[in-house]
């Protein structure tokens, strides 16, 4: 270890490592009147009780199925996308990069105003004479909302792995014969795989975590980042349990990122940018 | 016919994405109080944002935590990666995947772990803490966009202005420090955008005297959001469209000797 | 030339100078008083007025939604808080365990006017701690033209009839109450079986809520598009004036009646200043406006006195003696408080 690198691990250690440690520390270490003691209860509290489990669950289910619509919209719009004019293209990004660029709680504040019981599309809804539709409240409001925020970060990728895609090789398929469909599945996409991968990664690992989008848009289930917040800053106060929680799911995330990781070969300093 | 779906899907698209922003604007112009229902024009909104509103203290909190954290953050992160990109092995592995990680962890638990950091020491929770958490997020961000360039550097053009007389100093300003500016730029980009947006670490980090405006609006959602929201929200969006648009055109030579 | 140089330079730095002692004398550093409270608590104007009545003094004003949610705060944060506004039980808690300032009565020259029956109350027996602030009810508050027939009992939020159109307070305490009191049990009680059922009960009325909410729930019952929700009455008093169409009614099964209180506690590093503020904050001045805005019943005879009649003889903002019979003042939970947070971990997380 270099002298001249240590402002940089001191850096590191205090900012990021010391941080991490003292979750771990407050995960596993209670301060009780006779001092502070080691104890494994809130670690197995939070493995073994069955409705933290079931958050868990629930919260990945709602991430997978919002990855999912993400992928699903997104991946023709990276396509269309990157097949326009240039002169229109970057009109087109410039739309679509807008809305990210206002706050991430204005643009799910906004979304409210649409879906609520008496919203934008319910008062349409009503107007015509038809009967209103429950959206906020349910579980589709968390989707339409993390697709909302979150499909910027699937397009981005794909997009960016399209424009590189080289013209030769679709012209050389369709050349020896092959249909729309089959330079599709046989080309285009298997190319675009990597840009699948870093976009389901963008948007899963956040979608699992965030707590904002479901409280705002359903608060009547926890997901895992209320569970934790209310340990905190909430009606559940406990910072110990708190911290086995979050270790339990950063460990999780950390196994999850290397899974992925393996299937994408590119991966280097500047994978994510 | 295919080239009528792709107009259809994109309308689709930029229709569900601007409904929600349109539907606010409209509703910053309400005489009403609530946005159930719009029973009128009127420009109140907008002034009663100017009298001194929370909401835009809460917009000057945020510009200022980010852009003094975005300096503070390129400044670091270049370093940071100078430092790395002389590492080898071990300790070069071991640094990137340390820097790494407020990047690959869930918000909530650098958050979390910053809060837990701050307030073991003493620390009141508040602007100084706010900045030190944006610092720290932002950080990684500017490595990983300064790393790519340094790679790309040519040694040799470093070594020639050494062997021209130039001092190591000035050497790097002259010569390494140009070639990493896009890197450095886009480092920084990244950092103000990132701590512009941020609600979740500020969320754990910050505290009463020092509101920013996502923790504002979040805690307007849990009483009732008054209308100045869609005022701000609106300006907010005015702002932005017209600098994506000065940037689109000041990039516009470029595009054309560019692609295809 | 000499000379003229010198008298410029002398002159530019008598100037700089006297700007300098000028700035000095005039920037006061501003002493800052933390002021932690509920949200939608306290009326318009009055922390402005007491800046003004207070020059050099900066008021940093911060709320919370809930008890459970501001003990963190007070006891995680590192800020040196001033005043806070919590509800009884919170008090005894926080008095327990030693979080709190005595207070100085004699130093609150309003003392005086807060009515005998807030006084001595279990939390704060020997008056020590606390200055009472507002007090009231928690009941149903319901819209006549969706729910006719009459509201008597906890029963008709589990009704299915009003599926979707009920909203549920996100307040651990004040929800499993309802929940306790459908069962006809106390409010206190530390019984694990009756915690449980009344766990079990809301457990199954989940499906038949809109929203658990706090705030929230106040634009949505004027917005008419609710039937029923569970309210504080000082809400429900506002509601009403608001949207005619709603009444309120406090359970014949019996419901939860609450005090909130003004404390010091040991953060403080401005004890003088907070208890000025309490002082200002039980004037009746001050309680007017308080009173006027947020509709909260108050503890403080003299500016009850002076109150409204529209306020005076509503049920809802005065209520009768026999319905106060009927209500339980929260005591803190002590060593059950585990099975109410897994209790109510478990309603929040269930589907």
């Amino acid at each position: 270890m270099n002298r001249r690198s240590l402002p940089l691990w001191f850096w590191m250690t205090f900012f990021i490592i010391l941080p991490l440690a003292l979750i771990i520390f407050f995960a596993f270490f209670e301060k009780t009147t006779e001092g502070v003691v080691f104890s494994t209860k809130f670690i197995t509290t939070a493995i073994r009780n069955p409705d933290y489990m079931r958050t868990m669950w629930y919260s990945i289910w709602i991430a997978l199925l919002s990855t999912v619509a993400c992928l699903v919209l997104g991946y023709p719009l990276a396509m269309i996308l990157s097949t326009v004019k240039i002169k229109l293209r970057n009109f087109m990004l410039i739309l679509f990069i807008l809305p990210m660029w206002m706050n991430f709680l204005i643009r799910t504040y906004a979304l409210m105003a649409i879906l609520e019981d008496n919203g934008t599309i319910n008062s349409m809804l009503k107007f015509i004479g038809l009967p209103t539709i429950r959206i906020l409240g349910t579980d589709w409001a968390i989707i339409i909302g993390m697709v909302y925020n979150f499909l910027p970060f699937m397009v981005f990728p794909i997009y960016t792995i399209m424009l590189k895609i080289d013209k030769g090789i679709i012209e050389a398929a369709q050349d020896l014969g092959a249909n729309s469909l089959t330079v599709f599945s046989k080309v285009i996409l298997p190319l675009s795989i990597p840009g699948i991968i870093s976009g389901v990664m963008m948007v899963f690992m956040p979608a699992v975590t965030t707590f904002i989008i479901p409280q705002l848009l359903n608060n009547k289930s926890w997901t895992i980042g209320t569970l934790i917040e209310m340990q905190f800053k909430g009606d559940a106060y406990n910072p110990n349990l708190g911290s086995a929680i979050s270790l339990i799911l950063m460990v999780l995330i950390v196994i999850g990122m290397s899974i992925l990781n393996k299937f994408d070969h590119e991966h280097e300093a500047g994978g994510i940018l | 016919m295919m080239k009528f779906l792709k107009k259809f899907y994109l309308a689709i698209i930029f229709i569900f994405l601007y409904s929600p922003i349109f539907v606010m604007i409209l509703f910053s112009f309400n005489e009403g109080k609530t946005r159930a229902k719009f029973t009128g024009f009127s420009f109140k909104w907008y002034s009663s944002l100017f009298e001194h509103d929370i909401l835009l203290v809460s917009l000057l909190n945020t510009l200022l935590v980010a852009t003094i954290a975005s300096i503070l953050a390129t400044i670091i992160g270049t370093f940071a990666a100078l430092t790395i990109s002389k590492m080898r092995n071990f300790n070069r592995s071991l640094s990137l995947n340390v820097i790494n990680i407020p990047i690959v962890n869930p918000e909530i638990v650098t958050g979390i772990s910053l809060m837990l950091l701050f307030v073991s020491f003493a620390l009141p929770l508040g602007f100084f803490t706010l900045l030190m958490a944006h610092v720290t997020f932002c950080v990684p961000y500017v490595v990983l966009s300064v790393l790519p360039k340094i790679k790309q550097l040519n040694k040799s053009t470093y070594e020639a202005a050494l062997d021209l007389g130039a001092s190591p100093p000035l050497a790097f300003r002259k010569v390494v420090l140009p070639e990493l500016m896009p890197g450095i730029l886009s480092g920084f980009l990244l950092s103000f955008t990132l701590s512009l947006d941020d609600f979740i670490i500020s969320y754990f980090t910050t505290g009463p005297g020092f509101p920013t405006l996502s923790i504002t609006i979040n805690t307007m959602t849990k009483r009732s959001i008054p209308l100045t929201v869609n005022a701000l929200s609106t300006i907010i969006f005015i702002i932005v469209f017209i600098l994506l648009l000065l940037i689109n055109i000041k990039n516009k030579p470029n595009i054309k000797l560019g692609k295809m | 030339m000499n000379l003229n140089n010198k008298f410029v330079k002398t002159i530019i730095l008598g100037l700089i100078s006297v700007m300098i002692i000028n700035l000095a004398t005039a920037y006061k550093p501003k002493q800052k008083l933390y002021v932690l409270n509920w949200g939608d608590y306290i009326g318009e104007t009055v922390v402005k007025n007491f800046e003004k009545a207070n020059p050099g003094v900066d008021v940093v004003y911060d709320v919370f939604d809930s008890n459970e949610s501001m003990y963190p705060r007070l006891v995680d944060s590192n800020i040196p808080y001033d005043v806070i506004i919590p509800s009884d039980y919170m008090i005894e808690k926080l008095a327990k365990e030693n979080r709190l300032n005595k207070i100085d009565m004699s130093k609150i020259t309003n003392y005086s006017k807060v009515g005998d029956e807030f006084k001595n109350r279990s939390y704060d027996p020997t008056n020590e701690y606390s200055v009472p602030y507002m007090w009231g009810t928690v009941g149903i508050i319901y819209n006549k033209t969706l729910v006719t027939e009459p509201v008597k009992s906890w029963n008709i939020l589990w009704d299915e009839k009003y599926s979707g159109q009920i909203l549920m307070m996100d307040s651990l305490r004040d929800t499993m109450s309802v929940g306790l009191k459908k069962l006809g049990f106390s409010v206190n009680t530390k019984n694990v079986d009756e915690i449980n059922a009344a766990r079990d009960a809301l457990i199954a009325q989940k499906p038949l809520v809109a929203e658990y909410g706090g705030d929230t729930l106040k634009d949505k019952m004027i917005s008419g598009t609710y039937a029923l929700s569970v309210a504080y009455s000082g809400d429900a008093v506002y509601m009403m004036g608001e949207n005619p169409d709603l009444e309120y009614v406090v359970p014949d099964e019996g419901s939860n009646i609450w005090y909130d209180a003004m404390v010091i506690p040991t953060t403080s590093k401005n004890t003088e200043m907070a208890l000025k503020f309490i002082d200002f904050m039980t004037s009746t001045e001050t309680t007017l406006e308080n009173v006027n805005y947020i509709c909260y019943s108050t503890t403080q005879s003299e500016a009850f006195a002076q109150l409204d009649d529209s306020f005076k003889s509503d049920p809802v903002f005065n209520p009768s003696a026999e319905v106060k019979a009927r209500c339980a003042q929260f005591n803190d939970y002590g060593d059950s408080s585990l099975l109410y947070t897994q209790a109510w971990e478990k309603i929040r997380q269930s589907k």
